[in-house]
């Protein structure tokens, strides 16, 4: 069916100006590894945790390791090497080492190869445990009713794991399709992650492996009773990128917001050190069968979300690019995208909806995540229920997989049980209502709305070859993105990154990029896999 | 319509019918004995004639209501008073004139949404350059240099940007709250001016729909400003504390004796 | 601290109600300005500084009121809940506002007109002449409580009160009060274990104490500024003092602990201590054998964790002036209706804290009352009857 006629030209002119930024982080990757990718390594090899004053291991022991002036040859070589000279396990290293009974000044190099062999054999076995949560993952979704989409999205941030479990299956119960349980603010600005389950966290909870299995565990009971597998989400991003992506693929997290600039333009964190992490956290996510989410709603919570709108497409192509490069599948990028013009516009949901039409037509296969309006929203909880109608009302039209559902009281409280009960009301009744309007509708040819949504795309693309031409990072430094101006050499965390020796070692990414290139690597994401739809577009 | 101000109660479609709806949650299942309840504790919250319009099952255990009653209870207006911001309100030209006649130079002011709070809406309105109804924010004004820090602030961020660009006004924002985690962390920062031994060389502002001017003055605050606030009010009061404070300075420290 | 114990105990026979232990407490402290502060709102902060004017009141000693923040009003600023009314008798020096003056049932004479102009109007001192009730608020900032505190001494106050705003803590700073009071309760956190341990981590920091060095006399702590940064370094070949001149601790921490030596080094802050440069000194491994010190306890606004990480790989926090902590009354009961028993609240705050006395001003129990050291142990194991 004829949907809006979106210049193909353009599109694949902004792809190729992506690719080209997407090119230029790629030195930076290769040439250097970070703290956060370092404990990652000691977290995927088993390692969790803490000491007596709550430090986690992988932290004090890649802090020796940096400290030694050693982490450069990576924290697996160190820890085969050690392996090796004292004949003990993995597990008896990390004891005697974060006991301060071994040090690395004490341990000599090892021959290369051995110590290879002896970490290879670890990391093979981790890896497998992580491929069984993943196939895991797809016999439950086999296994569970279709649904179609857009799938319900809510969250819950009550700073208690045990309150959220109450919540998220009260949720669930009301036709929530996909949890998200918020973090504790500030915990992106974390150069550790907390442990062990937490009842205290200001405005969300901590994200922790206990955490993690807590919500799991209690959404398969969930999924059991509703007859559909529940999704979990939590977020991977932050100075511990990486390390949350290693403890959601153990704890069979489904979904991850995992957007490779949010950290740099929002959280000021140093940009080499997001770049980097980013790459070898979605490398994990891909391996593990998690649908990433980017945050490109947050370009529009300060400017405006009309003249603003090609900034959000502008994201989505490079968060694509640089997301293929770690092996994540089409159907696995999770493009985020807004609701929020502000409601005075004239035709603004003509203007919203043919921005929602072209991003399903621009990334046909992307599980695209549609955020509900936030910034206009005031208090007026009734006008607010409207509005998320509206939103909703865009989102099945339009072809959207997943829906973060508005919540009427946004702007007033994090939302409480009943409000979250109204807002997935409301989303069910218009998109059973109006379930297959989208199959009936073509838009008027040189209307509005394509008018909008080519010049939207027309403007982005010339921002991506701007941005192409001066690379992403120079970019960055010249406050393209957001307005927001970041140094390359400014932020947070650029004390963790690490230049990489000649004989640097890290094992896991030759295990992904194997299993993630290798032909029949598709991991089965949604249980109406037949039915095309919302795993992308396949109706154009 | 002749109303005592006196006795003022909610109108549903005739002076003091008292018409009230509310909508809650009970974590009970929907029976006709939770019904009951939920119309009994209506009743007990002053409302006559409590009746469940609308109950329904929320994932077993909880129930949700919809209530309409006529609140038996009035208030008694003329006794109502509420602390202002100590200000009068200067538009946009007026302004930059005063600062420019009494201050004579810029004033710097930073600000931020801190702590939980990523909602940036209400600090945007009064700061950016676009404003909020049709006025322009702070960045527009000529006589203001303002700096937006946006959201999820550290108060120890924001107090080192404040003292950074030698600010004379801090304006923290604070939208969405939960548990009154607010009211923790605007003390922290107030704290934190004080302990840096900067009180008295920054206004401290916060603005907020659940911010009264009350609660902001209590907690050490210069200013608090609720929901409504538009650039030029902000921009009013900073200019005349700080033509007032200036003036200040030049007066004993002991003050007036009166005896 | 050279408590009297006769008049303790006098006061323990006379009434049931150990509240007024307070007063003892405030008038054998010795001190002349004395700060109630809370760990948060409604920890019942007004009740005890009640308590306590009305013992001091009693015992003909003239005082001096005043509020770093809002007290006496009918309702609360953030739950509409009810609060406790402030009561003086004649002859009580009172520092508030204009307007507030005018609707206290007290008579009052003003007697000096101050230059601070707050919302609730100006700030004027008073005297009673009758009593009654008033709302009390004097100013939100150290510059102001000092500066009104002292025109009160001047006024003739022999003991000056200065009431604490919310869970706002700057008024208990050494410069300002010789005393301090701590009121804990219920609402500061849901569980009985979280609301002793917020309070001990609470009185842990205000015990700071003081910096015993040689290197002491080098410094006048007076002279010190937000923008003084000083390392002192000793090592084999001498000791070395340097003052770095910053902006501010908060602008320049990286540098700071980039200058820093290594550990074992005592750094002297002139402003605030926060905790990402505790955090700091621990990630670059030179906490251990480091001392860090402030003004005074106000100062140190890391949260306990930051502190207890850097105590606990061998750093160390000191003042320069120390805080007396002389008193910590507790409120079982929560404006939002929860309620401990009185008894385990104030057995466990006392556990935790002792010897600091620990006085319930719901209840009117206490614990750590000194010179009752046998029956209060007693009392403990009993099961804390009162």
């Amino acid at each position: 069916m004829r949907r809006l006629d979106i210049d193909t030209g353009l599109v694949d002119r902004a792809r190729r100006a992506a690719s080209l930024i997407a090119d230029s982080t790629q030195p930076i990757i290769n040439a250097y590894t970070t703290t956060s990718i370092e404990r990652t390594v000691l977290r995927l090899l088993g390692l969790s945790g803490v000491d007596e004053n709550d430090v986690p291991l992988p932290n004090i022991i890649v802090e020796q390791a940096q400290a030694a002036g050693l982490l450069g040859d990576g924290i697996a070589y160190w820890i085969g090497s050690a392996m090796l000279h004292e004949g003990l396990s993995l597990s008896q290293v990390a004891a005697g080492l974060s006991s301060g009974k071994l040090s690395f000044h004490r341990i000599p190099r090892a021959d290369h190869d051995t110590v290879r062999h002896v970490i290879q054999h670890e990391a093979t076995r981790v890896c497998s445990y992580i491929k069984a949560r993943r196939l895991e993952r797809e016999g439950l979704i086999a296994g569970s009713n279709s649904t179609a989409p857009p799938y319900l999205y809510v969250i819950v941030a009550t700073g208690n794991i045990y309150e959220d479990v109450i919540q998220a299956t009260a949720a669930a119960k009301c036709g929530a399709d996909i949890i998200a349980v918020i973090r504790s603010t500030g915990q992106s600005l974390l150069d550790y992650v907390p442990h062990g389950p937490t009842t205290e966290g200001f405005g969300g909870t901590y994200a922790t492996q206990t955490n993690f299995r807590i919500m799991r565990e209690a959404l398969d009971v969930a999924s059991k009773e509703c007859g559909r597998y529940i999704r979990l989400v939590n977020y991977c991003s932050g100075l511990c990128m990486p390390e949350i992506a290693a403890i959601g693929a153990l704890e069979r997290l489904d979904m991850m917001l995992n957007d490779a600039m949010y950290g740099i333009l929002f959280r000021d964190i140093n940009m080499q050190r997001t770049f980097i992490d980013q790459h070898f956290s979605r490398m994990i996510n891909a391996y593990a069968g998690v649908i990433i989410n980017t945050g490109e709603d947050n370009y529009l919570t300060t400017a405006d979300a009309y003249e603003e709108a090609h900034t959000v497409l502008a994201s989505q192509f490079i968060n694509e690019s640089l997301a293929l490069r770690s092996g994540l599948r089409p159907e696995q990028i999770g493009l985020g995208h807004a609701y929020e013009m502000d409601p005075d516009i004239p035709d603004g949901f003509l203007y919203e909806l043919a921005q929602a039409e072209m991003a399903r037509i621009i990334f046909p296969n992307a599980p695209l995540k549609y955020m509900p309006p936030t910034k206009h929203m005031t208090g007026n909880i009734f006008k607010g229920h409207l509005m998320d109608a509206m939103f909703n009302l865009a989102g099945v039209i339009s072809g959207q997989t997943i829906q973060l559902l508005g919540v009427l009281t946004e702007h007033v409280h994090t939302p409480h049980l009943q409000d979250r009960y109204l807002s997935i009301e409301n989303a069910k009744y218009i998109m059973n209502n109006a379930r297959h309007l989208r199959q009936e509708i073509t838009y008027k040819k040189d209307g509005i709305m394509e008018k909008r949504a080519n010049e939207v795309l027309a403007k982005a693309t010339s921002m991506l070859e701007q941005v192409a031409e001066i690379g992403l990072m120079s970019a960055i430094e010249k406050a393209m993105f957001a307005s927001i101006k970041r140094e390359r050499t400014g932020g947070r965390g650029l004390d963790g990154v690490i230049t990489k020796n000649k004989g640097y070692y890290n094992p896991f990414p030759e295990i992904f990029m194997h299993e993630l290139t290798s032909s029949d690597f598709s991991p089965v994401l949604w249980a109406n896999q037949l039915e095309g739809e919302g795993r992308g577009g396949g109706c154009k | 319509m002749d109303i005592d101000k006196t006795r003022v109660r909610p109108y549903g479609d005739t002076p003091d019918d008292g018409y009230m709806q509310l909508s809650f949650t009970l974590p009970v299942p929907c029976s006709d004995e939770s019904r009951r309840a939920a119309e009994i504790l209506g009743e007990k919250m002053g409302l006559e004639d409590a009746k469940v319009v609308y109950s329904h099952n929320i994932a077993d255990s909880f129930s949700f209501f919809v209530i309409y009653g006529r609140c038996i209870h009035s208030v008694d207006m003329t006794t109502i008073e509420i602390p202002k911001v100590n200000a009068e309100f200067m538009p946009f030209e007026q302004i930059n004139r005063f600062i420019e006649t009494r201050i004579g130079r810029k004033i710097v002011v930073v600000a931020a949404c801190t702590g939980t709070d990523a909602h940036t809406v209400g600090i945007d309105a009064i700061i950016n350059m676009k404003g909020y109804r049709g006025e322009y924010g702070l960045e527009r004004y000529p006589w203001f240099t303002a700096y937006n820090l946006g959201s999820q602030v550290r108060n120890e961020d924001l107090l080192a940007k404040a003292i950074e660009v030698d600010a004379d006004a801090i304006l923290v924002s604070q939208v969405v709250t939960q548990k009154n985690v607010h009211i923790d962390n605007l003390t922290h920062l107030a704290e934190l001016v004080e302990a840096e031994g900067m009180r008295d060389k920054v206004l401290l502002i916060v603005g907020g729909p659940r911010i009264s001017h009350e609660l902001a003055v209590e907690l050490g605050y210069d200013a608090g400003f609720g929901p409504g606030t538009l650039p030029s009010h902000v921009g009013s009061f900073i200019a005349q504390a700080l033509a007032r404070s200036a003036r200040n300075m030049r007066e004993p420290t002991r003050g007036e004796n009166l005896c | 601290m050279n408590p009297s114990v006769s008049s303790a105990k006098t006061a323990a026979e006379l009434g049931r109600d150990d509240t007024m232990q307070l007063a003892d407490i405030v008038i054998s402290s010795g001190a002349r300005n004395i700060a109630v502060i809370g760990l948060a709102k409604n920890t019942g902060k007004t009740v005890a500084l009640n308590a306590i004017i009305k013992g001091v009141q009693a015992s003909g000693i003239r005082i001096g009121v005043a509020s770093s923040g809002r007290d006496g009003e009918r309702l609360d600023a953030v739950t509409n809940l009810p609060k406790p009314r402030i009561t003086l008798q004649k002859g009580v020096l009172v520092a508030t506002t204009e307007e507030l003056a005018m609707n206290a049932t007290a008579s009052l004479e003003p007697l000096i007109k101050t230059k601070y102009v707050s919302v609730l109007g100006r700030l004027i001192i008073y005297r009673v002449s009758a009593p009654g009730t008033i709302e009390v608020a004097s100013g939100n900032r150290a510059s102001v409580v000092k500066n009104t505190t002292q025109i009160m001494r001047h006024l003739g106050a022999e003991l000056v009160l200065i009431d604490g705003a919310a869970g706002r803590r700057f008024s208990s700073a050494p410069s300002l009060a010789d005393a301090v009071i701590l009121s804990t309760g219920a609402v500061v956190a849901p569980t009985l274990d979280g609301v002793v341990a917020r309070t001990a981590h609470a009185v842990e920091i205000l015990s700071t104490e003081e910096w015993s060095s040689p290197h002491r006399e080098d410094l006048n702590p007076k002279t010190l500024t937000n923008q003084d940064i000083v390392i002192i370094t000793s090592d084999a070949v001498g000791k070395q003092v340097q003052n770095l001149k910053v902006k501010s601790v908060l602008v320049s921490i990286s540098e700071i602990v980039r200058r820093l030596p290594g550990s074992g080094n005592t750094l002297i802050l002139g402003g605030v201590l926060p905790g990402s440069l505790l955090r700091d000194l621990v990630t670059h491994r030179k906490a251990h054998g480091s001392t860090v010190v402030v003004s005074d306890a106000t100062r140190i606004l890391a949260t306990y964790r930051d502190i207890a990480l850097f105590k606990s790989r061998g750093g160390k926090i000191a003042v320069f002036h120390e805080v007396h902590l002389a008193a910590i009354t507790t409120s079982p009961i929560s404006p939002d209706g929860r309620m401990f028993k009185a008894d385990t609240l104030l057995d466990a705050v006392a556990k935790r804290v002792r010897p600091i006395p620990v006085i319930d001003v719901i209840a009117g129990t206490a614990r750590n009352l000194p010179g009752h050291d046998k029956t209060q142990e007693d009392k403990t194991e009993g099961g804390g009857v009162a």
